[in-house]
């Protein structure tokens, strides 16, 4: 299996993406998957989103991006976590 | 540090009274203003990273927003601000920036860059996934019982 190169991301690249990054860290561990992690806040990435195989964000972002989006909320308010962490589970075992 | 340490008695605002976003961040910005944990124009980049950037998110039957930027240099001493807004407040959805969302707490984050901020934002993640917490909060009469129930708060276990 390749490593998925996967990037967090936040309005401002600061606290949301901060917690996120923490919990995927943890999941990834606990389901024992490899993948490169990185973090950042959309406006950097506008251009690069191409280097990515997933991008986990907490914001809205522009419709170029969506097909390799996956919103990241309900990992900070719990609701409807777990089909999070299924998709992402999913989408780094393709 | 707790987030009630991080909060303190001089950064909650109760507002009783019907008001729009502007004036309550307003009122949260100025008390960290006050307290030196920030200067003035930190609430401006978070004015404008919240018309870019929203942050309100639905938690349940309190709803919750979470306003906040980039410290730069403008973060003095980490420090949160609390408002309880007991008719609601409308923030704009963290999800999908088209949807308002009425939120009744309003957590200003004043952070750093680094581990221990990653400790308090976790404790307030953790804090806004459990709704009995946020029912006490609102419950609380007064700025004093608000920061009392802050302090006593059961340390939610550690949720992946």
């Amino acid at each position: 299996m390749n490593k998925k190169k996967v990037l967090v991301i936040c309005g401002t690249g600061v606290a949301t993406s901060t917690i996120v990054m923490q919990k995927l860290k943890a999941f990834l561990r606990d389901k024992s998957i490899e993948a490169t992690l990185e973090q950042s806040k959309v406006s950097d990435v506008l251009n690069k989103a191409g280097q990515y195989d997933l991008i986990i964000s907490t914001t809205a972002v522009p419709p170029s991006m969506v097909d390799k989006v996956i919103n990241a909320v309900p990992l900070l308010t719990g609701i409807g976590k777990e089909q999070v962490y299924d998709e992402i589970e999913a989408r780094l075992k393709m | 540090m707790s987030l009630s340490e991080y909060i303190g008695k001089d950064h909650i605002r109760i507002f009783e009274e019907a008001v729009d976003q502007a004036e309550v961040l307003h009122q949260l910005g100025d008390m960290l203003v006050q307290t030196g944990a920030i200067s003035i124009e930190y609430m401006e980049s978070v004015r404008k990273r919240e018309q870019a950037f929203p942050t309100g998110l639905y938690t349940g039957e309190v709803n919750v927003a979470i306003p906040h930027a980039d410290p730069e240099n403008y973060v003095k001493q980490p420090a949160i601000a609390l408002g309880v807004v007991r008719k609601g407040v409308a923030f704009r959805n963290m999800a999908d920036p088209t949807d308002d969302i009425s939120v009744q707490l309003v957590f200003l984050l004043a952070p750093e860059r680094g581990e221990t901020q990653l400790v308090i934002l976790e404790q307030i993640m953790n804090l806004i996934q459990d709704q009995a917490n946020m029912r006490q909060i609102m419950d609380a009469q007064g700025t004093e019982d608000v920061w009392n129930v802050l302090g006593q708060l059961v340390q939610v276990e550690e949720k992946l």
